[in-house]
């Protein structure tokens, strides 16, 4: 796989990812969405519906967390995860965790990695890594790694996880190097160092020196819905320090729950790929995203205090107001929800607990991430990027 | 366009087996033809195991079930007025078919009392007092607005005997008229009579007789698979569909086994609603002609076969039982990809009795399918006697 900047903006990048094994020919531009995935499969949505969605090839994350009970199945087939999972089409990116999942910290030790699988906890070294990501045989995956800090780590903390991951890394890094399965495998390295400047600039630095593919900025947030919280100034130091250290014209990763504000900003700074946990956990937890990512747009009051509050990006469909609400979730929108259904339906579904309530809210999420994701790329072009964070921070008023 | 509009159901028989009472027809209703004999997959509040309607057309799915006791509940009638019925609340542009609320609450409300006047039961939400009686049955199923709806039902067990049996039979003739008195919209919904008697043959033909008089449009065959043995079952189906004329459709209410679709099409029945195929899939539980399959067993742990290769559904045209054995009762995806093969199974059987019919090759069909789902030859007795009492000899 290959990855090439196509256009630096005054903000942001364009670039263009391509070479996938799978489709010889098929280009993915970045910024890139990538399609988070549990089990193999899009959170709720089958193949058939996935055609609905969007006939756009996509990347498909898929963390070994959700895929390691699998793993016998998965070994004994032996033509690779993306067949596996019924979605040859669609290559596959494989990372250690979970973005969209809590990871439960403090169980890595010394060179093994805690993953934690629907049958509790298993611990992987990078043999046992790397021997499952090649029968796994992912178009991309990102090396093993103690990403365990977040804004609240120690000091020793962060020390044992940029030691332990150089150590990770550099075997990964060795058996991907001799390995012939993976010869058109991209590898990402983990970028670690939690938020101490010093700790990111030398680790940066070292990992500059690897012959991979592209960086993962990790180890700000353990994943799930904390990593919504944050706001580009709290990492917005760390990340200049960083990338001031890397290979400018290498692929640059952000996992996690960002929310649109601060996903926007990470664009700007020069970030190229991001996966749909934010789409997901809003599915799950029964809300709609409606935050408006085009001027001609018409968005719901997210409630009370709306107006410039980061935090009101969706609607919450199991509130009784949309009980008798016969509109579409978000006006205009041209997805198979917003086309067919009504606000007072879905609400319904989720009230009686019903799967086609997620069903339809995953459609409506996708389609909206996928469509922001869009216009992040056309504000790239128009170096426009400043104003469609200010837009999506914005919320007009009409129900 | 002039002249009258069409009635609200209109029933042909394409073709008949020279051997069994077995029909092929096609059932006019307002909003979709409907191919018969047919399995109508049931929808209890307003959606199928996370399917989209278009996953249901795309399944050629014609007709689905909703459950007015748990639609009067949520999202309850008001709301469905004011989306104009459930059709339009649901987005599913074909027919559908809606039961009375009387059975539901019957089962699932303990307290639940049935007088002459209707169903007494105590609110599950606020312990009041409340009543379904069969005019309310009809306003609330006028206002969801089925192509199909039915008429209130008393509804005793179905291996009740005695007196109670009987009392039923006929409050069940007086309910009719009742609901036929209370339906405001003749023109576009069809109320189907129920016949009942429990298991009591000269009450079932009582009961037959008292609605084929009434005149309506088709018959339902109720009370039955309940719990009562299946010997008892064919034969009240037998002596029904033996009563009720040829030109109007018959629904057997609650049916839906493979083995038991196949002996009833035998025995001239038109329609079919069970539960079964999609609340099994929830459980991982696939249908094939040779029974069902659990996806949970370590079995499929490498079994990298589809579901069914027989099968073309979207499920077994790209998922492997393996795989499927991998997120099966752990990611909402895999109940929706067993719903989707479960109901093309019962579709695609149904497809397969009506071709049978068509080219008059219905018991060689029924021989080999019996064959396949009891390979040993070992049928039950009571296939064996329902089918030969329809002239259909199993080897
Ligand atoms: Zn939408
Ligand atoms: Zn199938």
């Amino acid at each position: 796989m290959k990855f090439v900047v196509k256009h630096v903006g005054q903000s942001g990048r364009l670039g263009c990812l391509s070479g996938v094994d799978k489709r010889l020919g098929e280009i993915f531009e970045t910024p890139l969405l990538t399609m988070y995935t549990r089990g193999g499969s899009v959170p709720h949505i089958t193949h058939e519906v996935l055609q609905m969605i969007t006939k756009e090839n996509l990347l498909l994350q898929m963390p070994l967390t959700t895929l390691m009970s699998a793993y016998s199945s998965i070994e004994s087939f032996g033509k690779g995860l993306s067949e596996f999972v019924g979605l040859k089409e669609y290559p596959c990116y494989v990372t250690p965790q979970d973005p969209a999942t809590e990871t439960p910290t403090g169980y890595n030790v010394s060179n093994k990695v805690a993953v934690w699988t629907r049958n509790g906890k298993r611990t992987v070294d990078p043999v046992k890594y790397m021997n499952m990501i090649e029968e796994m045989r992912p178009d991309m995956y990102l090396a093993l790694c103690d990403g365990d800090t977040d804004s609240g780590s120690s000091k020793k903390r962060i020390t044992k996880s940029v030691q332990r991951t150089l150590n990770l890394f550099r075997e990964c890094y060795r058996h991907h190097q001799e390995s012939k399965v993976l010869i058109n495998a991209a590898l990402l390295a983990p970028i670690e160092g939690g938020y101490d400047l010093h700790a990111r600039r030398v680790f940066s630095e070292e990992m500059a020196q690897y012959d991979v593919a592209g960086y993962v900025l990790d180890g700000l947030h353990t994943n799930g819905a904390e990593a919504e919280k944050i706001k580009f100034d709290t990492i917005e130091p760390v990340i200049k320090e960083c990338l001031k250290c890397l290979p400018k014209e290498k692929l640059r990763v952000a996992h996690g729950a960002w929310n649109p504000c601060t996903l926007i900003k990470l664009v700007a700074a020069g970030f190229d790929m991001f996966d749909t946990s934010l789409p997901y956990l809003s599915t799950e937890r029964g809300k709609a995203l409606v935050f408006p990512y085009d001027q001609n747009m018409i968005t719901p009051n997210t409630g009370p205090n709306s107006v410039k509050n980061t935090d009101h990006y969706e609607i919450s469909l199991e509130d009784s107001i949309y009980a008798e609400d016969f509109k579409p979730v978000l006006q205009n929108c041209a997805c198979l929800t917003c086309k067919q259904h009504t606000r007072a339906y879905i609400h319904h579904l989720l009230k009686s607990q019903e799967l086609l309530g997620r069903v339809l809210i995953m459609i409506h999420n996708l389609h909206h991430y996928l469509e922001f994701f869009k216009s992040i790329r056309r504000a790239i072009l128009n170096d426009s990027l400043d104003s469609l964070c200010f837009l999506v921070q914005t919320q007009d008023h009409d129900s | 366009m002039s002249g009258k509009a069409p009635p609200a159901l209109s029933y042909r028989v394409l073709g008949t087996c020279s051997t069994s009472k077995a029909r092929v027809g096609v059932m006019s209703l307002p909003h979709h033809d409907v191919d018969t004999p047919v399995f109508m997959p049931v929808g209890t509040k307003g959606t199928i195991k996370g399917l989209l309607p278009q996953q249901l057309e795309a399944l050629n799915c014609q007709i689905i079930l909703g459950n007015t006791y748990h639609l009067g509940t949520k999202p309850g009638i008001d709301i469905l007025k004011k989306a104009g019925g459930l059709h339009k609340f649901m987005s599913w542009p074909r027919a559908l078919l809606t039961d009375s609320g009387g059975f539901q609450m019957v089962s699932l409300l303990e307290l639940a009392e049935i007088t002459e006047e209707g169903v007494k039961f105590k609110s599950p939400y606020d312990g009041s007092e409340c009543m379904l009686t069969p005019e309310h049955s009809t306003e609330i199923q006028n206002a969801i607005g089925a192509d199909i709806m039915m008429q209130l039902d008393d509804v005793v067990h179905s291996t009740t005997t005695g007196p109670r049996v009987e009392e039923a039979m006929h409050r069940t003739t007086r309910w009719l008229d009742r609901c036929l008195k209370a339906h405001s919209r003749d023109h576009d919904q069809t109320i189907f009579p129920i016949v009942q008697g429990g298991l009591n043959p000269s009450l079932r033909e009582q009961s037959a007789l008292q609605h084929i008089e009434r005149d309506t449009r088709a018959y339902a065959i109720g009370g039955l698979s309940g719990g009562e043995s299946k010997d008892d079952f064919w034969r009240m189906v037998h002596l029904s569909t033996d009563l009720l004329p040829k030109d109007k459709p018959r629904y057997c209410m609650g049916v839906g086994f493979a083995e038991d679709l196949v002996v009833c099409c035998a025995l001239g029945v038109d329609m079919y609603d069970c539960v079964f195929p999609t609340r099994t899939a929830r459980f991982g539980c696939a249908l094939l002609d040779e029974g069902q399959i659990n996806l949970r067993c370590v079995a499929f742990e490498k079994d990298f076969r589809p579901i069914d290769s027989e099968c073309s559904c979207t499920t077994c045209e790209r998922y492997t039982r393996a795989y499927l054995h991998s997120i099966v009762t752990n990611e909402t995806v895999a109940c929706q990809l067993v719903s989707v093969h479960n109901i093309a199974f019962q579709l695609r059987l149904m497809q397969r009795i009506r071709a049978s019919i068509m080219e008059d090759t219905f018991p060689t069909f029924v021989r080999s399918f019996m064959k396949c789902r009891f390979p040993d030859s070992s049928y039950p007795k009571w296939i064996v006697e329902a089918l030969s009492a329809v002239s259909i000899v199993l080897e």
